[in-house]
This record gives C-alpha cells, structure tokens and sequence, in this order.
C-alpha cells in the first residue's frame, strides 16, 4: 500500500514540507443529510407511539438523537484537522489543527532535538520534536511506517540547517 | 523493511497497561473486536447450556429433569442471551475487527464510546445470569416479555428489565460508531458501491438497530414502571391494552431479527466469490436487496400477532407485506447460487458453512413463508414449527455464518491456519446434528405440539427424543470449534498475507496476523 | 409389496434411533403433518399448506439441483477454471418477477380463508370461553350453563409414578360440547394473563387477552373428541391446560345441556346450604387440588420464592374474614388469582375451610357460603358507592 510521503517544498522558500490530515469522506452536507435521515424516522417512530399514549418511547429516542447529534458534530469539528511542518531556513513552522482548535509553534532548528520511541507491543511509535523543554508530537494521521519515514526525513533536514 | 526498524526501539517502551487494564482500557478496534468475539463465545456456553437442560427435560414425557417453573426460566434466559448475548455480541465482534481494516480506516471512529459500548455487554450478561439465583429464580415469562404475565414476577424480572436496558445503550454505541466508521473514514477511491457487501449489511444493521432500540428500551420500561409504579400502559383494568405491547415489541424485533440476520448475508456473500474465485454474482442487486429487506422489516411485525384478533384487513396487510419479504430474500438466494455457477471452487470449511447456510436458510425461509400465510400461522402458531422455523435462520442461518467467518478471517487475526481436517469434522458433525435436532420439530408443530411446555402429550414421544439425541450431539460438536479456535491462537502452520487463494478485499493487503496498527493512512482503492 | 414394507421399518428404525423404548407406555405413530382436518375451514387451511409446500419443494429443487450441479461441475478439483461473467439485467429481473408471480397465485387462496376465518357472523350458539391460570371456563351464554375445566391427568403420571394414560395432558374433568353441523362462536378472554385456545381438527386458535374479548368460530362435520392446547405462554403450568371439544349429535347436546342445567341449580342450592365440617373438609380438599395445589402444592409447603405456602401461613392461621378476601380477591401484581368469579360460594366457604384446618393448620373455625356471600355482595356494594 502507498505509504510514500509528500515531502517536497510546497514554496519557493521552504526547505521542506509535510502536510497530512486525517481521512474524511463524509461532506458536510452529506454528514447532515444522513443524521437527518436517521434522526427524523426515529423521532417520528416514538412521537407516533407518544401520540398513541406509549410515551415513554420518546425519552430514549431522545437521548438517543442526542448522542447521534454529538456523533456528528464531533465528526463535523474534526473534518478540518490537519498537521503541518515546514521548514524554512532555520525556522520550523509546526501547525496543527484539531477539533477547531489552532495550535501553531515555531521552533529555532539549531536548537531542536528529535524524540523518537520505538513500537512498544500495543503502542504507537513516538515522534516528536524537543526545543526548550517542550516536546510537540507529530505524525497523529501517520502509522508507525510512516512516521519514521517522516522522523528520517526530519533528521537530515534538521542537520542539514 | 520498516518493520525491523521499529523493532530497534522497542527497549524504550512508555509503560502501557498491562494485564487485565490492558483490556479494560484498550481503545483499539481488534482488542474489543477479539473481546467481543470472546464475550459471545463465553454467552454461547452458558445459553448453550441451558438449551440442553430443555432438550434433557423434553427428551421423554413426563417431569424428570427439573420442573416447569425452571423450564419456563431456561428458554426465557435461553432465548434473551442467545439473542442479545450471542448473536449480537459476535456480529459487532466481527464489524469492529473487519470494518476498518475492509474500508482502510485506522480504527472505529470513536475508540472510547467503543470501549463503553463492549464494558456494558458484561455488565449486563451477568445481570441476567445473576437472576438465577434472585428469590424465585429467573425471568420465567418468556424472551418475548409479554405482559400481564411479565407483570407477575419478582424482583429478577425488574433486573432482566434492566440488563435489556443495558444492552441496548451498549447497541446504540455501537452501531453510532460502525455508522459513523463507515461512513466517513473509507479510504479515498472506497465509494459506497464498492464496499464489501459485509461492510454494507452492517450498515444497515446498524441503521436498524438506532431506528428501533429507542422502541424496546421506551417498552421495557414501560414494564418496568406497571410493575411497579402503578402506571397502566399494558393493564387492561387499568386502561391499557397488553396486545399494545406485542406491537411494540415486534415493532422492535421484526427489525431486530434482521439485524442477525443481515451481516450473515455480508459475510457469506463475502466468502464464496473467495472459494469459487469468481466475483459475487449481482453486487448491486444484493446491495438493493438488503435494503429493501430492511425496509419491509418495519411493516411486517404484526405477522408475529396473528392469533392475536386483529381485524381481517390488518391480517391481509401484515400477511401480504410479509410475502413480499421473499422476493428479495430469493434475490440474494439466487446471486448466491449464480456466484457458485462456473467457477472454480473449493470447499475448505469457511466454504463449505457458507454453502450450508444457503442451503438451510433457504428452508428456514420457506418455513417462514408458510408461517406468513395468515390461515396456516394460526394453526402453527405458538408451536414448535416456528421453533424449528427460527432455529433454522438463527442456528443453521446466523451462527452458521458466524462460524464460517470465524474459520474465513481466523488466519488473519492470530496469524496461523487452523486445522482443517478438525475443521471439516466440526462441520459435518454440526450440520449433521442441527438437522437431526430442528427437523423433526417441524413435524411437532404441524401435528400440534405447543412451544414453550415442560411436558407433552405422548403422540410428539419419538420426534421430542430425536431431536434432544441431535442437540446434544450438536451441542458437544461445538467444544472442536472451540479448540479449534485456541489451537489456532496458540500457533500452527503460518498464514500467508493473501491466506486464500480467491480472497479479495484490503483486508487480505496487511500482514497475517494483522499488525495492532493498520491503515493509519490511508490507501488509495483504485 | 417391498414398497409397503418399507413404511413400517422404516419407522421401527427411527423410533430404535430415538433409543425410547420403554416399555409400559403406548406410542404413537410418527405424525408428519398436520392433524386430520373435521371442518371446512380446517380441510381448505390443510390444503393451503400443501400447496405451499409443493411449490417450496420446486423451488428448492430446481435452486439447489443448480447449486448441486455447480458444486460437482464446477470444482477446482476437477480442474474448472472460473468464468469471471456478473450482472446480467435480464436474468436479475426475471428472478425477482417470478417469484412475485407465484407469491400471488398462494396469496389468493389465503386471502379466502382470511375472511372466512373472520367471519364470525350468525353463528348457531355462542359460548364464552374464559382463561384462567390453569384452566378453562366455558360459559354458555344462553343457556345459563358455566362450568370450570381442569386438567385430568393425575399428577402422578406426570411425576412418572403412574404410567401415562392414552390421552396423558390431553383430558380433563369437563369438556367443551357442542352439537355437530352447528357454526359455534366462540368469545374468549382471559381473568389474569394471556392464554390461547386452540383446536387443531378444527383450525380454530384465538388468543383470550384480559380485559378484551376477541371472537372466532368453528363447525365441525363430524362427532367425536377433539383435543387442543393452550398456546400462549401463561406461567408454569402453561402445558397442564388443555382443550377438550366433544362434538355430539343434537339430540345428545339437548340431553347433556338439561342435565347441566340440574346440577347449576343444585349447586346454587348449596350456597344458601350450612354445612358440618366435616363436609367441607371433603369438598374443601377436592376444591384445593384442582384450583389451589398447582402453585401451593398439594401438601401446602408452597415453593419458597416464588409461591407462599399455606401451612401456617399468617391469613390462613389468621382472622378468617382477610382469608377470606384474598382467595374471593387475588393479589394484585402477583400470580394469586381472584376466585370470586370462579368459584362458588359453597367452593370457597369449603376450601377456606380446608386451608385453616387442613395441610398441618388447626384453626378449628369453620367458613360457611352465607359468609361468603355476605363479603362477596359486600364488595360489590361498596364498589359503586368508592366510584
């Protein structure tokens, strides 16, 4: 399976960069079109029930939609999460998106360490960048293959500046 | 490779639960994949168990085995944990293990309500087991809960209650997450038409299921509260109407018998274009069918009513609605058929309790369509025709299925192949004592035997003692499966990535067995 | 010849495969179908399932000889190299259009015997049956005939102690009669859970729902005993409650019903009667067996958890008036039925008076059916005036 990494500078002035996002094949709109679909005959189903005098039906189809609803705007809030790294001259530019929430860190590349902890049984391989004394994580969408690919291609970026 | 270089760091391991938190924690989709596969299998015993306490009472006429109040509480449980603790439990066990890895997803799309969702089902097994031992034993009112006699009960009816309840939230987890899974984490190139049919059947299943779980948890509480909150939902003294709750009930479990009964389709209809190396038959058609059939299973429940009184209209309608089920049933029959038609198969054991299933499916489905048929129902109704009629589609339909999905992804999950000559023993040994078992019920129930009794008229002797000899011959087939299953994990020949010759699919793409992560990015389906 | 002998070993070896052969008992045939129809009705559902089955064993063939034939054909083994041909419009259509077809050819006949079953119009006589855990009553309305039918078969053969009768659970104390030829109505309903009445010969089964009364019918062509079950799923004894119909000719109905009328009015008699102990004490105990002793058991030990015994028990060693009330009464919730409507007042007086002084209890009073009346019509009197 294609594990290859799109390494190769996206501008002219970077040095090197790396984008990757989690899969997502739900649109919104089609996100929205299938909890509509499932909310309305559920909630249709208990209110005819409701109507006929079995109302405790409708609680639970509540609750139910309920957390359907958490479903899907949780999936929603995560549509646009992506991680970046560029490299540019010195600078590493990280940027991570998730849950509608930005983070963004830039890390002088003199003074940046490489943290790599390999496969543990029932782990992940870890990768991360140290710069004082904070490490950030990177590789969340990768598999392990994929993130010592990326790691590899850090370390000679890094010592190369 | 980058397998060796990841092995080079193992030595700096963070600490990671181990042991028994290893498993109550984990998050990962093949774990509670395994552990719900392991759940099932441990409620399989139990109820299987029970089965043959019946079968041993009802092996002569007369009291010898235990006595009725007893009876009565072993095809109750018998009956709730099969459905709820077997079937239910192995199908969700297969849909987290093979969803991901057929669509390429990383894992489920919400890990920890995932983990939720498998905690609650032991929770609730034990519940019900616990009532057995409750003052006044176990649920003794059936599986189908029907009031007032649900209403007489002690305090382990109110727990039943409560373990249904419990096993509910723990489906609707489930079926949000396979839902949510399915729909937005195929892989790029996967559209919906070229899913795997068993990704699809889930699907639907899991639609199935969040339409109708709300039903059966509002009508077990509504039990719950005429026991003992003095509310009259289903007390005709005090206004309601007991027959409101078979339709709820069914409204709920018409739906639900599909929901056993679908994913079978997916994995047989994944299994034999893999042995006949032939591509299946009519894709769309099966896609099509599955749905329509999910469709018509929420217009049909009252067919389970038919002695009941309803109004001739209502009888034409249910019964008509009902017939139409078998023109898609027919449809998937004949792709299956048409699959096998020139191809170049072979009959390994995954193989050969796919063709069993066709087979005796095919015959529970024909008894069904003569218990659809209003007139004939109201004869046969209650009796142990529909014994035989249900336990053709769940026994030699459902857990057929299951068994060879099992033996068909087993050298995916542990790595090894099993043993096949054990495997075609197990195959024949149970095909063989499942019909000696559920046949003959057919013919009890024509003559006139009633189900549900302790105790029988002398003329259903001789088919009574058959079928009691078939189950548990049946019964004990089951502990090859079982070592079959052990052996495998324990090791045995090593299983190739490809592992069948005919499979197709991106679960056939990883390494056997499959690595703990797969697909953490995602391929590109062509 | 070979042909005909062939049936009958044929049977010797199942029933020597079924390892039951004990001796003592007698056993039936083998039965493959279902029971010989007496009624029209019976006769066209009997045909109808024929019919259906004949058309599921031509599918079957014709589907599975296919699958047969493609599993020996077309075999690797055998060297068959796999075609890779899928979809094809035309064959997908005519597979879904057939089987549509041959569903309405079976749903017309079925149709049919829908609303003749429905119909339930100018029906000769009308009984009301009532289900009650675990027995039956068979009122029958215009005549003022009521009777309780219980289950026969003595407890002994069921605990294999005896040998089992011919018609072991499937005769009791009163059966049903009617006259033959004669479209019977029958109203059912239930006094605590859902019970179902059901003859087979006559294709007849109808759910009897508390609080509702559903009808059906039946007219059978010819005399004789026809025996049914309950088919609902009504607690313990659901399998210790069978049906017995004896269908007679007028002439025997005419005299079965002026002699049933006799003994209701020397029944009602007895509730005005006062009785000496002793009496009661023997009427009492028959009372207790055939109403009492299923869940009490006959000893009056109860089953612990689940049904309350009687032997010292604190209302059958208590003030008689609350013992009393409870067997004309019930407990609500539970499985302890009110008697009040089913039994007579003399029965009542009899076993009350059976519970206090008999199954190791010596209260030592005595109930008689005045009393009971008195608490009967007291209830009923009060119940308006709470309205």
């Amino acid at each position: 399976m294609p594990l290859a990494l799109d390494t190769s500078p996206q501008t002219e002035q970077d040095r090197f960069s790396f984008f990757s996002r989690p899969n997502c094949s739900l649109t919104r709109t089609e996100r929205d079109r299938v909890f509509w679909g499932i909310a309305t005959v559920t909630l249709l189903v208990a209110s005819v029930f409701s109507w006929l005098g079995y109302w405790l039906i409708l609680p639970f189809a509540g609750i139910e939609v309920g957390v359907l609803a958490w479903a899907f705007a949780a999936l929603g809030s995560n549509a646009g999460d992506y991680e970046s790294i560029r490299i540019r001259g010195d600078e590493i530019l990280i940027e991570r998106r998730h849950g509608g929430h930005l983070e963004s860190r830039t890390l002088n590349g003199k003074w940046v360490k490489l943290v790599l902890v390999g496969a543990r049984p029932g782990g992940k391989v870890k990768l991360a960048l140290r710069s004082c004394g904070r490490e950030t994580e990177l590789g969340a969408y990768l598999t392990d293959e994929a993130r010592l690919e990326l790691a590899k291609a850090l370390q000679t970026r890094i010592n190369a500046g | 490779m980058a397998h060796d270089a990841t092995h080079a760091h193992d030595d700096h391991g963070h600490a990671q639960p181990s042991g028994i938190m290893r498993w109550l924690t984990t998050t990962n989709h093949k774990d509670i994949g395994s552990l719900y596969m392991w759940f099932a299998g441990i409620m399989f015993l139990i109820a299987g168990t029970m089965a043959l306490v019946i079968r041993a009472e009802l092996f002569q006429p007369g009291l010898q085995v235990v006595d009725p109040e007893f009876f009565n509480q072993m095809t109750t449980l018998h009956g709730l944990i099969m459905v709820f603790g077997v079937i239910m439990p192995a199908w969700a066990g297969f849909a987290n293990w093979q969803i991901p890895l057929m669509i390429g997803a990383p894992d489920m799309a919400f890990p920890r309500m995932n983990n939720w969702g498998f905690w609650l089902l032991p929770v609730a097994g034990f519940l019900l087991v616990l009532t057995l031992f409750m003052p006044g034993g176990g649920p003794a009112g059936g599986w189908t809960m029907y009031p007032p006699l649900f209403i007489q009960g002690g305090i382990s009816y109110d727990l039943t209650i409560f373990a249904v309840h419990i096993l509910g939230a723990s489906s609707i987890m489930g079926s949000i997450n396979i839902i949510t899974t399915i729909l937005n984490m195929r892989a790029p190139g996967m559209t919906m038409m070229k899913m795997p049919l068993f990704v699809w059947t889930w699907l639907i299943t899991a639609y199935l299921l969040i339409a109708t779980v709300p039903v059966l948890a509002g009508a077990v509480t509504m039990l719950l509260t005429d026991r003992n909150f003095d509310t009259h939902f289903f007390n005709a003294a005090g206004g309601g109407d007991p027959v409101m709750f078979q339709h709820i009930f069914w409204f709920f479990g018409h739906p639900e018998v599909y929901i056993l009964i679908l994913p079978a389709f997916g994995v047989v209809s994944q299994i034999i274009p893999t042995f006949a190396r032939k591509p299946l038959f009519g894709y769309a058609s099966m896609v099509y069918a599955t749905a329509s059939i999910a469709i018509l299973s929420f217009i049909v429940w009252a067919h389970h009513m038919f002695t009941v009184g309803m109004p001739a209209t209502a009888q034409l309608f249910f019964m008509y609605s009902t017939m139409l089920i078998a023109v898609p049933t027919g449809v998937k029959v004949f792709n299956w058929v048409a699959t096998m038609w020139k191809g170049s198969m072979t009959f390994e054991t995954p193989m050969l309790f796919a063709i069993a299933f066709v087979c005796l499916f095919t015959i529970g489905g024909f008894s069904g369509l003569v218990c659809a048929m209003t007139p004939v129902d109201i004869q046969i109704h209650d009796t142990y025709y529909v014994v035989a009629h249900f336990h053709y589609v769940l026994v030699s339909g459902a857990l057929f299925a299951i068994i060879a999905g099992v033996y068909y992804w087993l050298p995916k999950w542990t790595g090894h192949m099993y043993d096949e000559r054990l495997g075609k023993l197990h195959f024949w040994l149970s095909v063989i004592s499942m019909n000696i078992t559920f046949f003959p019920m057919h013919f009890l129930g024509l003559a006139g035997m009633p189900r549900r009794y302790a105790d029988y008229a002398l003329q259903f002797a001789e088919f009574n003692a058959i079928a009691s000899v078939g189950a548990f011959l049946f019964g004990f087939s089951q502990l090859i499966f079982l070592y079959l299953i052990i052996k495998a994990i324990k090791g045995g020949q090593k299983a190739t990535d490809q592992v069948w010759e005919g499979a197709e699919g991106l679960e056939w793409t990883v390494p056997s067995p499959a690595p703990y992560h797969t697909f953490e990015t995602a391929p590109v389906v062509k | 010849m070979k042909r005909s002998a062939l049936r009958p070993l044929l049977g010797k070896t199942l029933a020597a495969l079924s390892g039951t052969m004990i001796s003592g008992v007698v056993w039936a045939d083998y039965q493959f179908n279902l029971r010989e129809p007496q009624s029209a009705l019976a006769r066209d559902v009997y045909d109808l399932h024929t019919l259906i089955n004949l058309v599921c064993l031509g599918i079957f063939i014709v589907v599975f000889g296919a699958m047969f034939y493609s599993i020996w054909k077309h075999r690797k083994s055998a060297g068959h190299k796999a075609e890779h041909f899928h979809e094809n419009t035309t064959v997908e259509i005519i597979w879904t259009i057939i089987p549509f077809f041959i569903l309405i050819g079976m749903a017309y006949p079925a149709t049919k015997q829908v609303l003749a079953m429905k119909d339930t119009s100018n029906p000769d006589m009308t009984v009301k049956v009532t289900g009650y855990q675990w027995k039956w009553e068979y009122d029958y309305l215009k005549d003022d005939v009521k009777f309780m039918s219980t289950l026969s078969t003595p407890r002994a053969q069921i605990q294999n102690k005896e040998a089992k009768g011919e018609h072991y659970l499937l005769e009791v104390d009163e059966p049903m009669v009617v006259p033959v030829n004669k479209k019977v109505r029958v109203l059912l309903t239930a006094g605590d859970v859902i019970h179902a009445w059901w003859v087979p010969e006559l294709a007849v089964k109808q759910d009897a729902i508390p609080g509702f009364i559903r009808d059906a019918w039946f007219k059978s062509e010819t005399t004789g005993t026809f025996r049914g079950q309950c088919t609902e799923l009504c607690g313990k004894d659901h399998a210790f409650m069978p049906i017995v119909v004896k269908v007679v000719t007028q002439e025997e109905y005419d005299a079965w019903l002026a002699a049933k009328k006799q003994g209701a009015a020397m029944a009602a008699a007895d509730n005005s009667k006062t009785f000496g102990k002793e009496e009661l004490m023997a009427k009492g105990e028959a009372v207790y067996n055939a109403n009492c002793a299923a869940c009490h058991q006959a000893n009056g030990a109860g089953i612990p958890g689940a049904f309350p015994g009687i032997t010292g028990s604190a209302i059958a060693t208590g003030p008689i008036d609350a013992h009393i009330d409870i067997v004309l009464n019930g407990k609500p919730g539970t499985a302890m039925a009110a008697f009040g409507n089913q039994l007579s007042e003399a029965d009542i007086a009899a076993v009350v008076t059976y519970q206090r002084n008999g199954l190791g209890n010596s209260v030592g009073d005595v109930a008689q059916p005045v009393q009971v009346a008195g608490m009967k019509g007291g209830a009923e009197a009060a119940a308006p005036a709470g309205n």
